[in-house]
């Protein structure tokens, strides 16, 4: 297992993102933290990229996003799936694993 | 779906601006926090826990900046942008500005005015329930020269129940009644209408209710609907006035219903509505062609106006078997019309409207023509700006912005001038020409124009950037380089376009002021036609007899003679007259009579429409209508009641060519029935005159019975008194309104106007489009003279350093002035035939409008051809001699 952290792939952070809240909703920091350990700490997810991408899927409808209280009883904004955003994470996959199939397919021919 | 839901998403942003910085740094701050425990717990010191998630976190002003990049509009910045940058640039250049400003505003005003007048008039429907459903039906006799006649009751009764096409059908007639005091009534606007009226119109009373089919009977038609005006004059808008009472003709009336503010049927300009009831009288037979009133009818759905038609015709067929005029009629070519009631109402209205809307759209086309030229002038000499933005990294996409920015702002605001301009003209335009108009077609504002308005600003936008766009892309930043940073020429293909444009400016321009120039001929033509009397020193006044004390004939016999006497002895009067009506004064309508033995089978009538006068006897020497054969009348004649009447030339021409009108009979009454048939001996024959209008093509005849003589016209209790004076005609005004209140203070005068006064309001219809049509040619023509003015001039600018090289190398001033003035006269030299074609196609078009002037008439044309080119000579010699004032050491160092 590479150490070393990797930049994520482009377009893919939408994909993470709604993935991570495929199980609970959670805020900010919690969805960094959770992209991180699903990746086994290889994908660093720059909050440059994180809260823009927030923005962009809220606006899309895939994601919503509420005030809530955090378990250490902080006001934080939390985010969850909505039903197109579920959707679209099971549409999401389907390619995915067709196009690294393929990928994968490809790289161990040569 | 998803982009509106995007789109809404932002626009909230836009709005919520505040909102969404303070959300999002509560969010960051939450974030910041969290990641602080977190390496709290994990067991770092505070300021290192806190440092490291700041670390971990980026920029945090770049995770907003990004975020606000997500959040706004960019395109909406941008443009917000692009317009600043147009504002800025404009207002530096204000002379521009204001210039294209003024044109557009001027342009599109113009056209504001007038098409809220089309709006109103020829696209608006009526304000009806269905209004395309609404159809008129008239009678025309046209080998009697009647057009339009009423239908009357018995036609009326059998087409509303025997046409299948018809749903309902209701008759209006209308009335002045008298209304008050039985002593002092006031004449009120009252016209007769059917009970179905309203229910054929769709439009249900404010208050109260309609008619009832019962109330269309006799004896029980004693009610009364107000319309809202009269309901607020006279009632105060008091809400119980149903069931009070009015009393109308000595007789009282209950109101039963007011309608609703702004209701009003065509030209009837109606303050009461009383119910039109038939009498058995009405109904005979005999009368079918007599005197009746207007029809409407609602065609059934999906019946269409053939099917109507057809049926009438049919209908016609039948009933003319049993007709007893059944044979007169058919001979002067009796049928009937249905007619789309307001394809009927605008049918005059419609050729002027057509022609000034035309006209004003040529104006805006010169106008945009013009533009577009001041546009590529400037874009010319902003080359280099564009160049560098170019050069700098700006894209193609950009540019255009800037360009459309600009030219949106100024289409945009000069139309909101336009608009301005056009809203004050409208209001002027009310204020005087109100009674003009049929009254519901008041020209307004209304949202249609408005949207017209914007749209056109929006479409004259485009128009204007696309050449300058053009313009622009022709270029790459580094030949632009190259050729503006000598000052050099432009390319070929711009100075093409900028010729072209001038020359279609001189086409058009040429094509509206020949059109002006055949309207303002045809006017002189018409004024100077002669009307057959004599109309200087001539005053007329209408006199009304009060009901009291005059009700029988000889009562107001005796008053027209006194007054006769006593007018012809008012110091400077030379003669006077009464009569029912003169000409021009709308009092005297052509009515059919019938002719003894004027064909060849003497025992048929032959059925005429002629303009038909009673007089007193020395009218036609105060008119000054000339005696051709015969004698004249006389006072003798009236007085003694005899069987005479006079006919004019035109009359006599028509049924008696050899000259032997006189001793031939008229047959009294209109509808002569054996036993009451009275004849009438033609006496003389006089001169014809026009009747109301001195652009007739052809004169309307017209016969002259002794007053009072026919027996189915007595007396009239208010006529006109004409007097010829020696001085000034206005000046015998007060004596001439003395001497009636000498004889009779109770008796009113009203309508006076000398006969000039009468002549000249006649051509008011004739005057303003003139008017209009001239001020629109002069605007056109100025703009032109500019047109061409500032594209030779920039011409001259642009090539200077090229003159100066030339004069260097020994070209005399008058060879480099010489090569401008050519290429002005070469533009107005190929501008000034398309013209000619132009116009001599807009003149076949204009043919109706005009009167004594062909549509290619050579003077015109010419007289057109010469001010055009007297006007563009000086606009294209100015610049030329600018040119031939270079002086080449100047022109060389420059730049």
């Amino acid at each position: 297992m590479p150490t070393e952290k990797s930049e994520l792939l482009q377009g893919t952070l939408d994909m993470l993102i709604l993935k991570a809240l495929q199980r609970e909703s959670t805020h900010g920091f919690g969805l960094s933290q959770r992209i991180r350990e699903m990746s086994r700490n290889v994908f660093q997810v720059e909050m440059g990229s994180l809260y823009p991408a927030l923005c962009r899927l809220e606006a899309r409808g895939l994601i919503r996003g509420a005030w809530g209280v955090s378990e250490t009883n902080r006001k934080a904004r939390y985010y969850s799936l909505t039903p197109t955003g579920r959707r679209r994470l099971r549409d999401e996959r389907v390619k995915w694993e067709m196009l690294s199939g393929t990928i994968n397919l490809m790289l161990r021919e040569t | 779906m998803g982009w509106l839901r995007q789109f809404v998403f932002r626009l909230q942003a836009v709005f919520r601006r505040k909102d969404i910085e303070a959300e999002l740094a509560d969010e960051v701050q939450a974030h910041l926090d969290m990641a602080t425990e977190a390496n709290l717990a994990a067991g770092m010191s505070p300021e290192d826990a806190r440092d490291a998630a700041l670390r971990e976190f980026g920029g945090v002003e770049q995770v907003k900046e990004r975020y606000r990049d997500e959040h706004s509009f960019v395109g909406l910045d941008q443009l917000s942008g692009d317009m600043r940058l147009a504002v800025r640039s404009l207002l530096r250049a204000r002379g521009f500005t204001l210039t294209v400003l003024l044109i557009v505003a001027l342009c599109l005003g113009a056209n504001v005015v007038i098409f809220s007048i089309v709006n109103g008039a020829l696209l608006r429907p009526l304000p009806f329930r269905d209004p395309g459903r609404l159809v008129t039906v008239f009678n025309s006799y046209p080998k009697a020269g009647i057009g339009w006649a009423g239908v009357s009751v018995p036609h009326y009764l059998e087409r509303r129940s025997g046409i299948a096409a018809f749903e309902d059908s209701a008759l209006i007639r209308g009335a002045v009644v008298p209304v008050g005091d039985d002593d002092a009534p006031q004449k009120v606007n009252a016209p007769g209408v059917t009970p179905s009226f309203f229910h054929v119109l769709g439009i249900e009373a404010a208050l109260g209710r309609t008619f009832t089919d019962d109330e269309g009977v006799y004896g029980r038609d004693h009610v009364v609907i107000l319309s809202d005006g009269y309901w607020h004059a006279v009632f105060n808008g008091d809400r119980s006035v149903i069931g009070r009472t009015l009393r109308i003709s000595k007789t009282t009336y209950t109101v039963i219903g007011v309608m609703p503010p702004g209701f009003h049927f065509l030209a009837y300009d109606a303050r009461l509505w009383l119910p039109l009831c038939f009498s058995d009288y009405d109904k005979r037979n005999d009368l079918r062609h007599g005197g009746g009133g207007e029809m409407v009818s609602r065609l059934r759905p999906g019946a269409t106006l053939a099917q109507a038609q057809a049926q009438i015709d049919a209908l016609n067929a039948r009933t003319i078997m049993t007709d007893p005029m059944g044979k007169a009629v058919l001979s002067v070519g009796f049928h009937t019309t249905v007619l789309g009631l307001h394809a009927f109402h605008v049918a005059g209205l419609r050729p002027v409207l057509l022609l000034l809307q035309t006209a004003v759209l040529f104006l805006l086309l010169i106008g945009t023509v013009n533009l577009a030229n001041l546009f590529m002038v400037r874009a010319t000499s902003r080359a280099r700006e564009f160049m560098l933005r170019q050069v700098l990294g700006a894209g193609r996409i950009q540019l255009v912005r800037t360009i459309l920015a600009e030219t949106l702002l100024l289409s945009l605001a000069g139309g909101l001038l336009g608009v301005g301009v056009g809203a004050a003209a409208i209001r002027g335009m009310t204020a005087l020409a109100a009674n003009r108009l049929p009254s519901d077609v008041l020209p307004s504002l209304d949202p249609t124009v408005c949207l017209a308005a914007v749209g056109a600003s929006g479409v004259l936008a485009l128009l204007l950037a696309l050449p300058v766009i053009w313009l622009t892309g022709q270029r790459s930043p580094a030949a632009s380089l190259a050729v503006e940073s000598r000052g050099g020429t432009t390319t070929r293909a711009v100075h093409r376009l900028r010729h072209t444009l001038i020359v279609a400016q001189v086409a058009l321009a040429f094509v509206l002021l020949s059109c002006a120039g055949f309207l303002g001929l045809s006017f002189v033509r018409v004024l100077d036609v002669k009307p057959g009397f004599e109309r200087q020193n001539l005053l007329t006044s209408v006199v009304a007899l009060p009901p009291d004390g005059y009700k029988e004939p000889g009562q107001r016999l005796a008053f027209i003679g006194k007054l006769a006497s006593a007018a012809r002895s008012m110091p400077g009067v030379s003669s006077a007259a009464l009569s029912n009506g003169t000409p021009f004064s709308g009092r005297v309508w052509d009515l059919a009579w019938f002719i003894a033995g004027a064909t060849a089978s003497s025992d048929e009538f032959v059925k005429e429409a002629v303009y038909t006068y009673f007089v007193t006897g020395d009218y036609f020497a105060t008119l000054g209508v000339p005696l051709r054969e015969g004698r004249l009348l006389t006072d003798d004649d009236y007085r003694l009641s005899r069987k005479v009447c006079v006919i004019d030339e035109e009359f006599a021409n028509r049924h008696w060519p050899r000259h032997d009108a006189l001793g031939h009979q008229m047959v009294l009454p209109i509808d002569p029935k054996e036993a009451e048939r009275q004849f009438v001996t033609i006496v003389g024959v006089v001169g014809s005159v026009k009747q109301d209008d001195l652009a007739d093509r052809a004169d309307r005849a017209a016969v002259y019975f002794p007053i009072g003589v026919p027996s189915e016209f007595p007396v009239p209790s208010d006529f006109m008194v004409s007097v010829r004076t020696q001085f000034a005609p206005e000046a015998a005004g007060p004596g001439l309104r003395a001497a009636v209140m000498g004889i009779d203070r109770s008796a009113e005068l009203y309508d006076m106007k000398t006969m000039d006064t009468r002549v000249g309001d006649s051509l008011v219809d004739r005057r303003t489009p003139l008017v209009l049509a001239w001020i629109f040619a002069g605007v056109s023509l100025a703009l032109t003279v500019v047109g061409i003015y500032s594209v030779l001039s920039f011409s001259v600018a642009q090539r200077r350093r090229e003159i100066g090289v030339r004069m260097a190398l020994g070209a005399r001033p008058e060879q480099i002035m010489g090569q401008f003035v050519g290429m002005g006269l070469r533009l107005l030299g190929i501008g000034l035939p398309l013209g000619l074609l132009g116009a001599w196609l807009a003149g076949r078009a204009l043919a109706g409008a005009l009167y004594g002037v062909t549509p290619a008439s050579p003077l015109v044309l010419c007289c057109t051809a010469a001010l055009l080119a007297a006007v563009a000579m000086p606009a294209c010699l100015l610049p030329s001699q600018r040119a031939a004032h270079v002086a080449p050491a100047e022109a060389l160092r420059s730049d």
